[in-house]
């Protein structure tokens, strides 16, 4: 049959394709290895000396004799620059190998970690640069010359190719994995870099000084964040309590009573509003909310405008669109059902609305609300424009810093243990957030459990 | 005896299409009466204006006189939940509260302002026993209504509206969604309530009506063909159309 | 049996309290909006101009207060970060959807997912800036905002772009495959096209949050105000962007002229944003018909 004898020429056809992608993966492979021993790769240029070095000489000389302006001294190569160089003309030679056992698969991840190599001897290199500060030696360059990113293009080459011998579905499927997994690694990434950058300094402070201590002043080293963290509580707590009974109204408006013309024109308003940027909300706050507050006469001259006040205001707006948005669809989502079966009994339609409806949206009432507690405890710019400042201990009508704001305050003149100790607050933040969120759902769940039971 | 419902030149338009066309009956006191005819042709509309809940509806307008006890119900002056709650309806998918047996039942009567603890366990124990579900539920009041089966959740829903003490109940296809089981069980209560209750019974299924209804209204197209005692309907159908409907035509 | 009469109707005081409240709750949310709306584009469009939007910025040359460095900075940093996150989130999105087996990894990335979106701008501002800026050593510039932004959008796009591939009707691609198409081209070629409106739609959305960002970007690309000396240089060095630029003016408020050039800045992020919302939804209303 025709259909067969056609099938039996394409596959053939594939066959001699994926000869010729083995071997282009081979050769560009060798061509790596060859590239990572003894073609120059990287040049580091220490104040009038120069030197050009290869893999081998990398991962093999002791390190670089280099003179400062008063001393002279050795400037060693990290260990792990050379064993990134020694990996990567491994992994070359072993992805060349797997490649030809018929394993393309690990053909493909080995060439794909010898090609990343080259970005980890750039990280490790700057070792170095500490390294050389010791002679007094303020700058090196750097360079990577073309060798290094062949390296890099070649390693990611041929992972394809190795992949492609297997088809080029099984080679879409790996990259859409690939980069699927990246929002697992950024994660990891992040939750690994926040601890290692905030460790150091809450060991070095205690961790009771720093978390329950009521001074923070960079100058006479003091870095207790009690304030800041009553503070954010504070702030979040009191945009919840006046940004979420608002906003469930609003969309029990747009989602309930209002007439569909009505609908129409709020709701594009309640996108606008979550679209806006939170510096333009802090514009506001500071122009308009804070005079008011300080020129408000029942607060009699107390306040200078600038509070906790004034953040908590500017944090409920910011939050009443997710609220909003988030309630208006989950009482969409409420069966019509339920409505008429209460109209049937004798409810009126207000009574319905609060007695059935918002009951039956509740659990996606609550993922609104958690959505909210996280923007406000994560808002950073708008406070800063608002809150003054001043890491008091809160008071309404009083200067306020909050976690977010104390990072951000500092953080362009830091240095030394003060700036480990903003990351540090970085890290206190992340796992209070990563707690509220996890509280939050464990609570939304059991609710749900109990429902269904 | 006196009738309960009184229909009068009852006309419903949707818009501009006419659902209702010069509908009169006199429903009688304590009896079951049921509603026939194929599909879309006005049976469950008609059940709906007697308790308003066309009034849901946007483009619906209503001529004519619906009156209870001799009450216009459509008189400005009707107060709508008290109407609900003296005709209480239940709906052909079991439609419970998510939320527990007992607080499905006590819905009713805490909106209408019963608030005592005692009373309200009372008229969830009598409204249970009169839906004849009291035995079966009696030990998981607290639990959600979601996990009863569909036959046991229509008893709930009949619970749930003779929890409010109305005078009549109106019921559209109550058995349509049920399995034979359940139908007969609830076709047993429908025949228990007939006591103290004035029920309409709106159904698709002839053999229902005539196993629980005393007098049977025949619609087609909007408008009533025939309306009269069960038997007289089953037996020795006045008009043509009525016959052709009950041997099964058509329909 | 209560039989009192149906007439009478009761004032219930609580239904209208709470109607009341209602409305009032809308019309509080939709004044504040026109409020701060009102409020920027009254102060803000009256200062903008031609030379505004084209000039170069000088703390100390009293003639170059423009912002045309900055509108450059946003767009570099738009356009760069949709570069990355874009194929990305889509890429993910095409394999929690279509190839994924339901388990522990799908699981895995799901949860990360969410975790990621519930992080807060300057948490992804200190991780760029240690990671991007020192250890990547691109100190500061806009390609380490770019790759800080990508983080943050990277949720979004994959969330969005999940909603719009599971939106597609599976008989479509039953269809193809009962012809023989292999699963590559299935997805490619009709799926994936099925889904682009809501995929472009997410896209434009992205546009408008990374517009708007600032916290993330406030220490990852800095706040230099110099002209782009460069098409591929201004990737490496460090440039501000609109919302720093109202930020910094708004904070220093160095001159009288400071607050003109600060409204004139937030009426033309706000217009960025309103014009990047109604494509949007031009865009969603337009490929859906289509």
């Amino acid at each position: 049959m025709s259909i067969s004898m056609k099938s039996a020429e394409s596959a053939q056809r594939d066959i001699n394709k994926n000869k010729v992608k083995k071997g282009l993966a081979v050769v560009l492979g060798l061509i790596s290895v060859l590239t990572f021993f003894f073609l120059p790769y990287i040049r580091f240029v220490f104040k009038n000396t120069t030197y050009i070095v290869s893999g081998f000489q990398l991962a093999t000389v002791k390190g670089f004799r280099v003179q400062g302006p008063e001393l002279s001294g050795l400037v060693t190569i990290p260990l792990l620059t050379r064993i990134s160089v020694i990996a990567g003309a491994l992994m070359a030679i072993a992805g060349i190998v797997l490649l030809l056992c018929k394993k393309p698969a690990l053909a493909g991840a080995a060439y794909v970690i010898s090609g990343i190599t080259p970005l980890i001897v750039l990280i490790t290199t700057s070792n170095i640069q500490t390294a050389v500060t010791q002679l007094n030696i303020s700058k090196i360059t750097i360079d990577y010359l073309w060798p290094a990113i062949y390296v890099l293009i070649a390693g990611i080459v041929c992972s394809v190719l190795s992949l492609w011998t297997q088809g080029t579905e099984r080679l879409a499927e790996s990259i859409f994995l690939v980069f699927s997994c990246v929002s697992v690694g950024s994660v990891i990434m992040i939750t690994v870099y926040i601890f290692a950058a905030g460790a150091p300094a809450i060991m070095k402070i205690g961790l009771g000084h720093f978390v329950l201590g009521t001074q923070w002043n960079a100058e006479a080293q003091l870095f207790g964040i009690l304030p800041l963290i009553l503070s954010s509580i504070a702030g979040t707590i009191g945009a919840i309590v006046l940004g979420v009974p608002i906003g469930i109204l609003t969309a029990v408006f747009l989602a309930e009573t209002a007439k569909p013309r009505v609908a129409k024109l709020v709701h594009p308003a309640i996108e606008l509003l979550a679209g806006i940027p939170s510096v333009i909300y802090g514009f506001f706050g500071m122009l308009v909310i804070v005079p008011a507050i300080r020129n408000f006469p029942p607060f009699q001259n107390n306040t200078i405008g600038d509070s906790l006040l004034a953040a908590i205001l500017i944090l409920a707006i910011m939050v009443l669109p997710t609220i909003v948005s988030v309630t208006e669809t989950s009482l969409k989502a409420v069966p019509q059902a339920y409505r008429e079966a209460s109209l049937a009994l004798g409810a009126t339609p207000t009574k319905t609305i609060f007695k059935v409806s918002i009951p039956a949206a509740r659990s996606g009432i609550l993922a609104g609300v958690i959505l909210g507690v996280g923007r406000a405890i994560g808002e950073t710019m708008a406070v800063i424009m608002v809150a003054g400042n001043v890491a008091n201990m809160p008071s309404l009508l009083g200067t306020v810093r909050l976690l977010t704001t104390g990072i951000a305050m500092e953080m362009s003149y830091a240095s030394g243990l003060h700036r480990e100790a903003l990351f540090a607050i970085g890290l206190v933040l992340f796992v209070f957030i990563m707690i509220v969120n996890i509280s939050f759902t464990y609570i939304s769940k059991r609710g749900v459990q109990m429902d269904a039971e | 005896m006196e009738s309960k419902i009184s229909i009068q030149n009852l006309n419903l338009y949707y818009g501009d299409f006419q659902a209702l066309k010069n509908v009169n009956m006199e429903i009688p006191c304590n009896k079951v009466t049921a509603f026939i005819g194929p599909s879309g042709c006005g049976k469950s509309t008609c059940l709906k204006t007697l308790n308003r809940m066309n009034d849901m509806i946007e483009n619906c307008k209503i001529t004519g006189k619906v009156t209870i006890d001799g009450e216009d119900i459509y008189d400005p002056r009707t107060d709508v939940t008290l109407l609900r709650r003296r005709a209480g309806m239940v709906f052909q998918k079991p439609n419970p509260f998510p939320m527990t047996l007992y607080d499905n039942i006590a819905y009713g009567p805490r909106v209408h302002g019963i608030k005592n603890k005692q009373k309200l366990d009372e008229i969830v124990e009598q409204s249970l026993r009169s839906a004849a579900l009291w035995e079966e539920v009696k030990d998981r009041l607290r639990k959600s209504a979601l996990g009863l089966s569909g036959g046991q959740q229509q008893r709930l829903c009949i619970a749930r509206a003779l929890a409010v003490e109305p005078d009549i109940i109106l019921m559209d296809e109550p058995t349509s969604a049920l399995d034979p089981v359940s139908t007969l069980k609830i076709e047993d209560l429908m025949d228990d309530l007939r006591a103290k209750y004035t029920v309409i019974i709106v159904t698709h299924n002839m053999q229902q009506a005539a196993r629980i209804a005393d007098e049977t209204a025949f619609f087609l197209l909007g408008e009533i063909v025939e309306f009269t005692d069960t038997l007289t309907m089953f037996n020795n159908p006045k008009d043509e159309r009525t016959e052709r409907y009950i041997t099964g035509r058509f329909g | 049996m209560p039989s009192s009469s149906l007439y009478g109707k009761k004032k219930r005081s609580s239904d209208t309290v709470l109607k009341i409240l209602i409305n009032a709750a809308a019309a509080i949310t939709v004044i504040t909006l026109l409020g701060i709306i009102l409020y920027i584009l009254f102060n803000g469009v009256p200062y903008i101009s031609w030379s505004f939007v084209s000039t170069a910025y000088s703390e100390t040359n009293d003639k170059l207060k423009g912002i045309l460095p900055m509108i450059i900075n946003t767009m570099y940093i738009v356009v760069i970060t949709l570069l990355i996150s874009a194929p990305i989130g889509i890429s993910s999105a095409i394999y929690l959807t279509q190839y994924a087996k339901q388990g522990r990894l799908v699981k895995a990335i799901r949860f990360t997912t969410e975790v990621l979106s519930g992080i807060p701008s300057i948490i992804f501002g200190l991780f760029g800036y240690t990671v991007f800026c020192i250890l990547f050593r691109l100190q500061t510039s806009i390609l380490a905002g770019c790759l800080t932004m990508s983080l943050c959008i990277l949720p979004t796009i994959i969330r969005t772009t999940e909603e719009s591939l599971l939106s597609v009707p599976s008989n479509y691609k039953e269809g193809a495959m009962a012809l023989g198409a292999g699963k590559l081209r299935v997805v490619m070629g009709i799926v994936l096209p099925c889904a682009m409106p809501g995929v472009l739609t997410a896209v434009i959305l992205a546009m408008g949050r990374i517009v708007g960002e600032s916290a993330a970007l406030l220490f990852t690309s800095g706040l230099s105000y110099n002209m782009p000396k460069g098409f591929f240089q201004q990737i490496f060095a460090s440039g501000r962007t609109l919302t720093l630029h109202l930020y910094q003016t708004a904070r220093e408020a160095a001159s009288p002229d400071a607050m003109h050039i600060a409204f004139a800045t937030a009426a033309v992020l706000l217009i960025l944003v309103f014009l990047l919302n109604r494509l949007a939804g031009l865009l969603s209303r337009a490929l859906r018909k289509g």
